[in-house]
C-alpha cells in the first residue's frame, strides 16, 4: 500500500543540541529519514538515543536550550506543493500543524487540559482551524470523532480525570485525527498503560490508519511492539540512526550489533526459552560521547577503527532496501562480518 | 545459546517456605465522613509461599493490588486480615526493634530508581548504612570492605569508583544496582522486588535480571519478583502467579502458566503481550473492557464482566480454587463442579487450548 516514492515527509541531515558552546549537547545528529504515504515508521531507542527529540524537532516543537543546528525537514503536500517546515514563519506553522502533521504524547493527562471537557477540547481544535462550523456540524463532527476511537457519545462532557488511562490515550488521537492530517507522530502513546490497554489503543491505531490512510512516526523503546506493527523500523544510537529496514527484515536479520542486541534483550512469551544476555555496559552519556561510533564500547565486535571512525549510514553489501551505519559492513570492511549479522540465515 | 532448564526440584506441599502469606486481605478506607466512606479492597484473600533460592512471579496489571502484597509482606503495612508467617512463624507487629529484626530478615526493592536513592548522599553512605545498622560491621575499615564488597557483588566496578559517586552521577541500572546492594547489606532471606526493572532501559533489563538471578542462587534467599510483564516472568520466574482486581486468578510453574494458561484473564494478558510474529496488529480489535474499581468490586468472580465465558455462577459466587496437574491451580468456574446444568455448554473449554488462539479471548 506504500509507494517508494510518494515520500510525504523527508529528513534530511537534521541536528539538534541543548545548550551552546562547548557545553553543548548533540542529541540528534545528521538524522536523515523518509516517511512514505500511508506508511507507520517506527522510531525505535532508548532514553536519550535523540528519538523524542527528533520528534519534537520535525514538528518545531523545541524549546530553548534545545536548538536545531541543521538539516532540513521537507513536508509534501497531497497536491505536490513542497515546503520546509524549518524555514516555516510563526502564523504558517499555526496553520501547517495538526492540519497536516499531528502529534500523540505520552502522557494524555499532562497533554489534555484538566478542566476542559474532552468536547470542549475538541471543539477548540475544530474551531481554531475550521472556523466557520455550524454548531450543528461541530457537534456532529466531535460524535463522529469519538465514535472513531471507540468512545460512545455520552462520554463527551466528560472531564479528562474522569476517563480511564487508555480512554485519555484515546481521546488525545481523537484530537490528532481532528483536521485529518496527513502524519501522526506518537510519542510513545502506550508506554504509560497496562498491556491490554496497550493492545487495545493500538488496535485503534491500526484500524484508522487503513481507513483513513494517514502516515504515523511511531516512537518508542519497546522494539517488540514496533515489529508488530511498523512497516519500516529506524533504530536510534545516541542521536544516530544505525539501522534502517523494513521490520520484518529487521527482525529476521539485523545487521547492526545494536539492533541484534535489543532483538536479544526482551523475552518472549512463546518459543523455545533461551538464556538472554541483553547489551552490556551502560547507555551513552550523551555529555560526552566515546569517538567513533558511539556504541563501540559496549559492541561484542569492535575493532580499534571503531574506536576512531564515525561509520556512515549505508546500504550493507549485498543489500538496497536497508541502511547501517556499522564499520563491519562498509565496502572497504575492517573484517569479516560475523554470521549472526551476515543477512543471511 | 543454551536451553534452560526448569529445576525439578520437589513439590511445594513436602517444602517449607520462608515466607508465607496466608488469606490476606488489606482494605483501605477512603473518603471524609464516615458514613461517606467506602472501603477499597485492594487485596483481598491472598495466599502465597516463597521458598529459598527460588523466584516467584507475581503478575497484574496497575491496580491489581501487586504491590500490596508487597507492602505487605514487608510489613510496611499491615494485614487487615489474614496472616503473614516467617519461617513458620506468624508475624507479630511489635514496636521498632521488632521492625529492624524483620527488615534484615525481608528486603524490598522498589521499581524507581531515580526517587529510592536519596540524592544527597553518596553510594557509599546509603550501602554504609544498613551494614552498621544490621551490625555486620562496626569499625570504618570493616565497613568499608563490606561496601567493597557489595558493589563487586552487584558487578559495579570498579568499585572504590562507584562508592564515591552520588545517584545523580550513575545511569539507571546502576542507580538500581545500588539498590539491589543496598537490599543485599541487610543479608536478607527474602527479597520482594516491585517492579525491579520496568523503569530501566530494554537493553539493561535482563543484565539486572541475570544479577538478581545470580544473587539468589549464590545467597540461597527466596525473591518475589513483581512485574506487568508476563514474559519476563516466564523468563526469570519458576513459579508464576497471576493477580486480578485483588485476588490471584491462577498460579504454578511458569511454563506451564504461559504455555497453557487456564484462567481467560492469563489468556487475555498473554494475547495482549508484543509478539513480532504476530500477522496483523489490528487483528484483535475487540474491546475487552478494563479493570473494575475496587471500591465496588463485581460479585462472584472479579474478571465475569469482561470474561468471554461468564456463566451464572460466575456472577454470584467466588470460585474456589481448582487444582489441574503438578500444581497448576486456578480460580475460575470453568473448571469447578456446579449446579447450573444451563451453562454445560461451556465446559467444554475444561481443555486447557493453546496459548495462541485469540479467538478464544476476543470471542
Amino acid at each position: 500500500m506504500t509507494n517508494d516514492d510518494d515520500v510525504v515527509l523527508e529528513v534530511r541531515n537534521l541536528s539538534v543540541e541543548y545548550g551552546s558552546g562547548p557545553g553543548a549537547v548533540r542529541a540528534v545528529e545528521k538524522v536523515s529519514l523518509s516517511l512514505r504515504r500511508g506508511e507507520v515508521l517506527g522510531i525505535a531507542g532508548e532514553s536519550g538515543s535523540g528519538k523524542s527529540t527528533l520528534a519534537f524537532a520535525m514538528n518545531r516543537l523545541l524549546r530553548p536550550p534545545g536548538f536545531i543546528t541543521g538539516g532540513s525537514v521537507r513536508y509534501r503536500a497531497k497536491s505536490g506543493q513542497e515546503v520546509d517546515i524549518l524555514d516555516m514563519t510563526g502564523e504558517e506553522l499555526r496553520t501547517f500543524r495538526w492540519a497536516e502533521l499531528a502529534m500523540v504524547f505520552q502522557s494524555a493527562m499532562n497533554a489534555l487540559n484538566p478542566v476542559l471537557s474532552i468536547r470542549a477540547q475538541l471543539a477548540d481544535t475544530l474551531r481554531a482551524h475550521r472556523g466557520r462550523m455550524t454548531r450543528k456540524e461541530e457537534h456532529e463532527r466531535i460524535i463522529e470523532l469519538l465514535r472513531l476511537v471507540g468512545i460512545s457519545a455520552d462520554r463527551a462532557s466528560a472531564f479528562p480525570h474522569e476517563l480511564s488511562g487508555g480512554m485519555r490515550q484515546r481521546a488525545m488521537i481523537a484530537i490528532a485525527l481532528a483536521l485529518e492530517p496527513e502524519i501522526i507522530v506518537m510519542d510513545e502513546p502506550t508506554t504509560a498503560l497496562d498491556v491490554v490497554m496497550q493492545r487495545q489503543v493500538l488496535a485503534v491505531i491500526m484500524g484508522l490508519r487503513k481507513r483513513l490512510r494517514f502516515s504515523v512516526i511511531f516512537i518508542t523503546h519497546d522494539l517488540s511492539l514496533l515489529l508488530e506493527m511498523a512497516d519500516r523500523i529506524a533504530v536510534m544510537y545516541a542521536g544516530r540512526v544505525v539501522e534502517l529496514g523494513a521490520s520484518s527484515e529487521l527482525y529476521k536479520r539485523p545487521r547492526h550489533p545494536y539492533s541484534y542486541g535489543l532483538l536479544h534483550s526482551f523475552p518472549t512469551i512463546r518459543g523455545p526459552r533461551i538464556e538472554l544476555t541483553g547489551i552490556g555496559g551502560w547507555p551513552p552519556d550523551l555529555r560526552s560521547t566515546p569517538p567513533g561510533c558511539s556504541f563501540h564500547p559496549r559492541c561484542l565486535h569492535a575493532q580499534d577503527p571503531c574506536r576512531s571512525r564515525v561509520p556512515v549510514l549505508a546500504p550493507p553489501s549485498g543489500e538496497t532496501a536497508r541502511q547501517v551505519a556499522c564499520l563491519l559492513h562498509e565496502a572497504a570492511g575492517i573484517g569479516r562480518v560475523p554470521a549472526e549479522l551476515a543477512g543471511q540465515s | 545459546m543454551t536451553q534452560l532448564t526448569t529445576k525439578t526440584g520437589l513439590q511445594p506441599d513436602d517444602r517449607t517456605p520462608v515466607l508465607e502469606a496466608r488469606d490476606v486481605t488489606r482494605y483501605y478506607r477512603t473518603g471524609a465522613a464516615r458514613a461517606r466512606s467506602t472501603v477499597v479492597r485492594a487485596v483481598d484473600g491472598v495466599s502465597l509461599a516463597l521458598y529459598r533460592g527460588e523466584i516467584t512471579a507475581l503478575v497484574g496489571e496497575s491496580g491489581s493490588g501487586k504491590s500490596t502484597v508487597a507492602r505487605v509482606l514487608s510489613q510496611l503495612e499491615r494485614a487487615s486480615t489474614g496472616t503473614v508467617i516467617l519461617d513458620g512463624r506468624p508475624v507479630r507487629r511489635r514496636g521498632l526493634r521488632w521492625y529492624r529484626r524483620y527488615a534484615r530478615q525481608v528486603q524490598l526493592i522498589l521499581q524507581d530508581p531515580f526517587s529510592s536513592l536519596n540524592p544527597t548522599h553518596r553510594v557509599d553512605y546509603v550501602l554504609g548504612r544498613p551494614v552498621r545498622i544490621h551490625g555486620y560491621a562496626r569499625h570504618s575499615d570493616a565497613v568499608r570492605q563490606e561496601i567493597l564488597r557489595l558493589l563487586e557483588h552487584v558487578e559495579l566496578t570498579p568499585a572504590r569508583q562507584f562508592a564515591e559517586k552520588f545517584p545523580h552521577e550513575l545511569s539507571g541500572g546502576q542507580r538500581q544496582r545500588v539498590a539491589v546492594a543496598r537490599a543485599l547489606a541487610a543479608r536478607p532471606e527474602v527479597i520482594l522486588a516491585d517492579e525491579p526493572v520496568s523503569m530501566l532501559d530494554v537493553s539493561i533489563r535482563l543484565s539486572v535480571l541475570n544479577l538478581l538471578r545470580r544473587l539468589v542462587t549464590e545467597s540461597d534467599a527466596a525473591l518475589l519478583y513483581i512485574t506487568h510483564d508476563i514474559a519476563s516472568a516466564r523468563y526469570f520466574a519458576k513459579t508464576t502467579l497471576v493477580m486480578y482486581a485483588g485476588r490471584l486468578a491462577e498460579g504454578g510453574d511458569s511454563e506451564a502458566v504461559t504455555q497453557n494458561p487456564a484462567h481467560p484473564y492469563t489468556r487475555l494478558l498473554i494475547a495482549s503481550a508484543p509478539d513480532p510474529d504476530r500477522a496483523d496488529a489490528a487483528d484483535q480489535s475487540e474491546d475487552s473492557g478494563e479493570p473494575p474499581s475496587l471500591a465496588r468490586p463485581p460479585k462472584g468472580c472479579r474478571f465475569h464482566p469482561r470474561c468471554p465465558h461468564a456463566m451464572k455462577v460466575c456472577r454470584e459466587q467466588v470460585p474456589a480454587r481448582a487444582d489441574l496437574d503438578s500444581g497448576h491451580w486456578v480460580h475460575c468456574w470453568l473448571y469447578l463442579e456446579h449446579d447450573n446444568a444451563d451453562d454445560a455448554a461451556d465446559r467444554s473449554l475444561q481443555r486447557p487450548s493453546q496459548p495462541g488462539d485469540g479467538h478464544d479471548i476476543s470471542r
